[in-house]
């Protein structure tokens, strides 16, 4: 992801537009952009679209110990990585304001992940990928976590008394899906002049002010994070109705989401799973799509090259040196060559074959018969 | 400097090129002649299985460390096999002084399929008590010297090192799971296979070279490593470069497995 | 013998709108998402060849965190991408490439390797030639599948597996080719399980035959966005 430079012109221009109710991409300032879910062939991922922000999460899950202090819980870890960033302050700040919304606000069922208490539980792990930042990646990587998370589905696993267990294959037992009690959703909106909320900021909305608030609300307009950040000065009415109006879109999204796993699950019940395809506008001049085609087996062999290889030089990444000089090369017998070592390979392979037990002697027959190593010397 | 070293910095091209176009490598060795190979087994005491290894210059020595552990809760019967090779600042330049280098990672990476491909060691034969105690096997593949082909010297360490392992006895008790260690009762480990790679080069689409020196690795077009046991392929790594016509390739192969069946000689008689 | 089939190929350029070049491919049952970037100031304080690009590459598994296989990948397409993009060209520069695996089977080695060729079309950057990769195993009865269906365990599918995934007992080996696009001929070869000469020559030659297709698929793909660039191009002279 690039870093450009702002310009004072471009924040002006935002600063101005904002004042006179206006958005650079025409829309109202409690408007949110368009949210795209897409369900992987695979249970627990996720690819979702915000305007052009988007994020990819993938939930896995492992047995592991649980911890001493909660013998009877299974855990969740949640990671954030942007595109080439390690470990960059915003992405810290992600990562954090996720766990707090989604692993603090409890919604998970964590104990109904544990297996045997005290000593095996299940470990969900949250893997969010930061594709693309257009603004607002908060909200985008939220709603990505929490619908993985809905969508993903566990192997069962069963106990006998001694402690020992078996997972079994889907096609054994069917899988199990995670309890989610309520689904928490990031609402971010920038504050311009400290006053004037707008909700879902892009990336240059999000650089002119620097002010901003992020609500974790579910649908039942329970506040389940709060975060702000920047240097702004708000007032306890702002926050209230900023709230109310997260509740109101709040609930718009879980409904979303809930549709869109309804229809994956009417989906995989006829067995007509698109994955991450059903993303793609084929429609779009940038995009493509070529069905099965069969191949000949029995068509001619494309002839090899061979004769004019100078056309091509595919420089290996380990070749340090360029060629200088083409016109030094000597074509010497390979073929000769060939020959030789094939005929007194075949002996050799011939003689081994005849007697699959073979004595000493014969080992060391070829042994000798093999004059490509000279010397061996064998220590020891 | 002498006159030879010195063509030989100015133009290491045409330094191989005017020797192959003698018929010779640089190093006097035939086209598909191998270097003289050193096998020195059980070279560390305190290691399960060991072995010291030499093709020419480039020297490769492998510790195998055999662990007590866990086994994984899907697959609850097999043990496991971790591979690492070290490719410092010691044995190359071309590596880098500190740190883990992706180089090494790659190569740790390549030994493992070759080993699991080829399916020497059956990971159920790991397994003590199934769900409860396995055998880890820590093969430390540690490169004295790179002088071109050491992912064949690897295998051929790690392989010897795999044929003189010998486990301790354990005794496990379910019940009260008590682990009794044996060390005087030693048992070799079943290999079915022994898999050996060889490594080729092709200069211009004509000189097909065996088992490259390093001066020879670094202006090759084309490298193909392929890695056999009992005669069959189980690997074959072409990490770019031309085309080998099919003629040409089936060569490459005759020789491996030529080469499978020395090195197999070669082992069965220390 | 039955009827050999590669796979529907679906792909969408420039999804992302912060890079230079950006593809969603889906091959079969993987698809992946491929972001270039480049040329960019190189980062890296490395003994790098200033005479050309360096080119980096960031492969991203599905879940955890990318370990020694995924090292493994880098690598490969690292040494697959220097020798396509014409790098010197571009010196003292970096080029990089993120890959996210997005569903993953075993063809997504291949299919990677084919989101990075359409990633360098859509991002502008000069090259010798494409590359395509096709992915084909070898099933118990002998007879060679191209573009299978996931042939990963099921339950493996769930968990993160650090250590390289054992092909299952239905398929004995498998095959991933690169194939350029002057002359399809081979460029880079990596093999799974064990197998004799003869039926790797045989694989060779059917997914030389496939890579045909996906050269094609290449072809209408960006014939079919350079209609509208030329046509913009041309109402804006006028």
């Amino acid at each position: 992801m690039k870093e450009t430079i702002l310009s004072n012109n471009e924040r002006v221009f935002v600063e101005k537009s904002i004042e006179e109710v206006l958005r650079i991409d025409k829309r109202q300032l409690t408007e949110f952009r368009n949210l795209g879910i897409f369900f992987g062939k695979k249970y627990g991922s996720v690819l979702v679209s915000l305007g052009d922000t988007r994020v990819f999460a993938n939930v896995s899950c492992e047995v592991n110990i649980p911890k001493t202090t909660r013998p009877n819980e299974g855990t969740v870890f949640i990671n954030v990585e942007m595109s080439n960033e390690k470990m960059s302050e915003s992405c810290i700040v992600t990562t954090r304001i996720l766990e707090r919304t989604i692993r603090d606000s409890r919604c998970i069922d964590l104990e109904s992940l544990c297996i045997i208490a005290e000593e095996k539980v299940w470990n969900l792990r949250v893997d969010v990928s930061i594709l693309n930042n257009e603004g607002n990646v908060t909200d985008c990587a939220c709603i990505a976590a929490v619908s993985a998370l809905a969508h993903f589905k566990r192997p069962d696993c069963t106990t006998s008394g001694d402690g020992e267990f078996i997972i079994h294959k889907s096609s054994e037992k069917d899988l199990i899906p995670t309890v989610l009690h309520h689904y928490p959703i990031c609402m971010t909106y920038a504050l311009f002049k400290g006053k004037i909320p707008i909700a879902d900021p892009t990336l240059l909305e999000e650089r002119v002010t620097n002010a901003g608030l992020t609500l974790g609300i579910n649908s039942y307009k329970e506040i389940c994070s709060l975060h702000m950040t920047g240097v702004s000065l708000t007032s306890p009415f702002l926050i209230q109705k900023c709230s109310e109006m997260a509740a109101e879109r709040a609930k718009h999204v879980v409904e979303f989401i809930k549709s869109t796993l309804e229809q994956d699950s009417i989906d995989r019940e006829k067995s007509n799973v698109k994955g991450f395809k059903q993303s793609i506008i084929l429609t779009n001049v940038t995009s493509n799509f070529c069905d099965e085609q069969s191949i000949d087996n029995n068509a001619e062999e494309i002839s090899e090259v061979a004769s004019n290889h100078d056309e091509i030089i595919v420089v290996s990444q380990e070749q340090k040196f360029k060629k200088i000089d083409e016109n030094t090369i000597s074509t010497t017998k390979w073929k000769d060559e060939n020959e030789e070592t094939s005929s007194s390979d075949s002996e050799i392979i011939t003689l081994s074959q005849s007697n699959q037990e073979k004595s000493k002697v014969e080992s060391m027959q070829i042994d000798s018969s093999d004059d490509e190593e000279k010397e061996t010397i064998i220590l020891n | 400097m002498s006159q030879e070293n010195l063509f030989k910095a100015i133009n290491p091209v045409k330094f191989v090129l005017d020797h192959l176009e003698k018929n010779v490598r640089p190093d006097g060795r035939e086209f598909n002649e191998f270097r003289a190979t050193i096998i020195n087994k059980d070279s560390i005491s305190r290691a399960e299985g060991s072995a010291l290894v030499k093709i020419g210059n480039t020297t490769v020595l492998c510790g195998i460390k055999a662990e007590l552990a866990e086994p994984d809760n899907i697959d609850q019967n097999i043990g496991f096999i971790v591979p690492n090779i070290e490719l410092s600042k010691l044995c190359s330049p071309k590596y880098r002084a500190i740190g883990v280098s992706v180089d090494s990672q790659v190569m740790s990476q390549t030994i493992f399929n070759i080993i699991v491909n080829s399916e020497c060691i059956d990971p159920a034969d790991l397994c003590i008590a199934k769900g409860k105690l396995v055998w880890v096997l820590y093969c430390d593949l540690v490169c004295l010297d790179d002088d071109g082909s050491v992912l064949d010297v690897a295998i051929l360490a790690l392989s010897t090192a795999l044929k003189s392992l010998k486990l301790p006895k354990v005794d496990f008790d379910i019940d009260t799971k008590v682990i009794k260690v044996n060390d005087k009762i030693r048992s070799p480990l079943k290999l079915k296979c022994l898999p050996v790679a060889s490594s080729f080069i092709i200069f211009e689409n004509d000189y097909l070279l065996v088992d490259p020196s390093s001066d020879e690795e670094n202006i090759a077009d084309t490298t193909v490593t392929v890695s056999t046991s009992d005669g069959k392929i189980n690997y074959i790594h072409q990490p770019g470069g031309n085309s080998i016509e099919p003629a040409k390739f089936d060569n490459i192969v005759r020789q491996a497995i030529n080469r499978e069946k020395y090195i197999k000689s070669l082992l069965d008689s220390i | 013998m039955e009827d050999l089939k590669l796979k529907a190929i679906t792909a969408e350029m420039n999804i992302l709108s912060r890079s230079d070049g950006s593809v969603i491919i889906s091959q079969g049952d993987s698809s992946c998402i491929v972001d270039v970037n480049g040329p960019i100031e190189v980062n890296s304080a490395a003994n790098i060849d200033m005479n050309k690009a360096y080119v980096d590459v960031l492969y991203r598994p599905k879940c955890g965190i990318p370990g020694v296989n995924e090292r493994y990948k880098e690598k490969t397409i690292k040494g697959l991408c220097e020798s396509i993009i014409l790098t010197t060209l571009y010196p003292k520069t970096q080029i990089n490439f993120q890959i996210q695996e997005m569903d993953d089977s075993s063809g997504i080695f291949a299919c990677a390797i084919n989101g990075c060729n359409i990633g360098l079309l859509n991002s502008g950057l000069e090259m010798k030639f494409n590359m395509a990769a096709v992915h084909c195993v070898l099933d118990e009865t002998d007879e060679i599948i191209i573009d299978p269906d996931c042939i990963e365990e099921e339950t493996l599918a769930f968990t993160r597996v650090q250590k390289p995934k054992r092909i299952s007992g239905k398929y004995k080996a498998d095959f991933t080719f690169v194939f350029e696009s002057l002359k399809d001929s081979l460029i880079s070869v990596h093999t799974n399980g064990s197998f004799s000469l003869q039926k790797y020559n045989e694989a060779l030659k059917l997914s030389r035959q496939a890579c045909r297709k996906i050269f094609d698929f290449y072809a209408d793909l960006v014939k079919k966005c350079s209609v509208v660039y030329i046509k913009n191009s041309i109402l804006e002279y006028i």
